[in-house]
């Protein structure tokens, strides 16, 4: 996918004028983050399951070759085949390869975030396939020529009616009717689709966990198109990355009580299907090819850096649902595939920090990705990590830059710094009562800070700093 | 590909700081067991009945497998679709008296409406159905027809998931957690019922266990 985060500014500047999408991330926010917390709350060791998905995580990519190989012998032993791409291109002309035979013409396709990556669709299509999306969300941004803006819920962002007639322009020429209602909508998508399933020649999809010691591939959907996909044609693919491997079957009893929870508020997904390769001799049904493609693609930089963390990832949404900046700007303006605060720290470190420097920057530091995180990495430090970076890499504004400086100088000296900021506080507060250009206790403009003021209020101080306050309560105590 | 496999494990190896494959003789961290707020019901029958219903499954329990046939009979009456099934072709599904329904052991196709299958096993804490796939037990059973009808052995429910894995001895190609009809909320985060797998999921639970 190409990447557009340098233009973060003005795409996070358009999306706030976006009535339909304030609408759709509005909606969205409150669904997602009502129904998680119920879902936690009932469980009462949640945090106890945290620090076990924290700790196998860490402890399997501590040993992430041994695990791997581990995976590998064991699809292989099941039938499977398993192939290793260090970067997009190469995944691409392997998932090309096994495709370019006589008489495959038509791909079905899961959802695979991993995919959007390297925009492996738009690779097959080049090549003379055609590829269909078969999750009801990722169908239409496939039709509307847009990319995913969320990483569970890729059409959050579209409304009812755009769909609508999104179906309409696209279905009305085989004879379908426009559908209003949400049932009507998801019966045709269930219509149209299904002709795709059955006369798909190949089926790709992603995984969710990767079970080492029995080489199966954990796949979680609502919809069951994984399943259809994996199971009607007569190849299925996988395209999944590195860091999804766990140690075994009971391992993935702890994530799957983590994520359903974290990313919907579900006890458990519709849909958890384990494959291991091909069918069997006896079998009636099933696939005839079943390959693995183990995706790098910058991953293995990131094991043993500052940013590791970022790997226990297990892609469950919950970061951005609580994210004051991503439900309220949407998931286009980061400009690549994953959005919120997971794709800001991951985004930079697959794509180069010089090509998102904003993105460090789209956090208030609150904290709620953090808290939420079913896996427990550390989002803010590691945005953190990148603005030191970015400063250290001389990207930092020269206004930024002389304005730390000059804190820092006055900072070191306390009795300056209250000086100064005694003066500021009683400046400001005379220059309130001066021209009263406040109300309710509040500025609508303030010299210099023009641009915060725009679209915010500031709040009159009062007379002291809270040094002066605090010294004068501890001489009445 | 054994080039860019190389790269990759030397990669990690290099990322690592190691030389050799890394041993995997450190046992990985032991999952906890779930702990409820609002307990779950002991029984594990009705917790399963609970928890499949709250995913909008329904649910029946009859007295034996030969009471299977008439229940699937009143189900499709009562969702209103021709009185026929394919059924999966385990032996005890084929042996049953089915008199006055239409159902055909087979592999699933597009046509079919209705399914029957015979479940390995349920677990409560999630009220979700295990299917393990083999010739008796076809995949596409699960996701193709719009009503799909399983039948359950109250003595095959496990209370978790970590009961289930040593069950399943030599790995089948599919195992298929299902819990409840397949749904989506891609429409405005609304739920629809039936995206692409059964709209219906009806579970019958054969009373089977010794008390």
């Amino acid at each position: 996918m190409q990447v557009t985060s340098k233009n973060f500014r003005t795409k996070a500047a358009e999306a706030l004028l976006d009535e339909d999408l304030r609408a759709a991330m509005g909606r969205a926010e409150g669904g997602f983050v009502d129904t998680r917390k119920r879902a936690i709350d009932e469980l009462a060791n949640f945090q106890e399951y945290r620090e076990f998905a924290r700790n196998t995580k860490n402890h399997v990519l501590a040993h992430l070759d041994g695990y791997l190989t581990q995976f590998e012998n064991n699809v292989m032993a099941s039938g499977g085949q398993v192939h290793w791409a260090s970067n997009g291109e190469e995944v691409n002309r392997i998932v090309l390869d096994i495709c370019r035979r006589p008489g495959i013409s038509k791909i079905a396709k899961g959802k695979s975030m991993v995919s959007e990556e390297f925009a492996l669709n738009a690779g097959l299509e080049a090549a003379g396939l055609e590829v269909v999306e078969t999750d009801l969300g990722e169908y239409i941004i496939q039709l509307a020529e847009e990319t995913p803006s969320h990483i569970i819920a890729p059409a959050v962002h579209k409304t009812k009616q755009a769909v609508t007639d999104l179906f309409e322009e696209h279905h009305s020429q085989a004879g379908y009717p426009r559908v209003v209602e949400r049932l009507d909508i998801v019966s045709q998508a269930r219509q149209v689709l299904r002709d795709h399933f059955c006369t798909a020649d190949v089926g790709i999809t992603g995984g969710n966990f990767l079970i080492a010691d029995t080489g199966s591939i954990a796949l979680i959907t609502n919809e069951g198109n994984g399943d259809l996909t994996a199971n009607l044609p007569d190849i299925h693919v996988v395209v999944t990355s590195i860091e999804k491997v766990i140690p075994n079957m009971q391992a993935l009893g702890g994530f799957l009580r983590l994520l359903g929870r974290s990313a919907t508020g579900q006890i458990m997904s519709v849909y958890t299907t384990l494959f291991n390769g091909p069918r069997r001799i006896d079998d009636l049904d099933g696939p005839r090819e079943f390959h693995v493609v183990l995706v790098d693609n910058g991953r293995s930089e990131i094991l043993g850096s500052q940013f590791q963390d970022i790997l226990r990832c297990i892609k469950c949404g919950a970061c951005m649902n609580h994210c004051p900046v991503y439900t309220s700007i949407g998931g286009h303006a980061y400009g690549w595939v994953y959005p919120g605060p997971m794709g800001s720290v991951l985004t930079p470190l697959m794509v180069g920090q010089k090509n998102a420097p904003d993105l460090p920057y789209a956090c208030t530091l609150n904290g709620r990705c953090k808290t939420v995180c079913p896996v427990m990495i550390p989002l803010p430090e590691l945005l953190r990590e990148h603005r030191n970076n970015l400063v250290e890499m001389g990207e930092a504004k020269s206004m930024q830059k002389w304005g730390m400086r000059l804190w820092y100088q006055v900072a070191r000296k306390p009795a300056l710094y209250s000086m100064m900021a005694g003066l500021y506080v009683l400046k400001l507060n005379m220059f309130a009562r001066l021209i009263s250009a406040f109300r309710r206790g509040s500025f609508q403009y303030i010299p210099l800070l023009g641009a915060w003021t725009s679209t915010r209020d500031f709040p009159v101080p009062q007379t002291t700093t809270f040094q002066t306050q605090w010294k004068k309560r501890r001489c009445h105590d | 590909m054994t080039d860019s496999r190389t790269r990759v494990l030397g990669n990690i190896r290099g990322s690592l700081g190691r030389t050799e494959l890394s041993p995997l003789s450190d046992a990985p961290p032991s999952v906890p067991s779930p702990r409820y707020r609002t307990p779950l019901p002991a029984d594990l029958a009705e917790q399963f009945a609970l928890q499949h219903q709250q995913v909008h499954g329904t649910f029946e329990e009859v007295d034996s497998l030969l009471a299977v046939p008439q229940a699937v009979h009143r189900h499709l009456i009562g969702q209103l679709v021709p009185l026929e099934a394919v059924i999966s072709p385990d032996p005890e599904l084929s042996s049953l008296d089915w008199a006055g329904l239409d159902v055909e052991s087979r592999v699933a196709s597009r046509e079919d409406r209705s399914s029957v299958t015979m479940a390995f096993a349920g677990i409560a804490e999630t009220g979700t159905l295990v299917m393990v796939s083999s010739k008796q037990s076809p995949v596409n059973h699960h996701f193709l027809p719009e009503f799909n009808i399983a039948i359950l052995r109250q003595s095959k429910l496990v209370d978790t998931m970590e009961s289930l894995w040593p069950l399943i001895g030599e790995h089948p190609r599919t195992i298929n957690l299902i819990t409840g009809p397949s749904k989506t909320a891609d429409i405005e985060q609304t739920i629809v019922y039936g995206a692409h797998g059964p709209r219906t999921l009806h579970i019958i639970l054969v009373r089977d266990a010794v008390s």
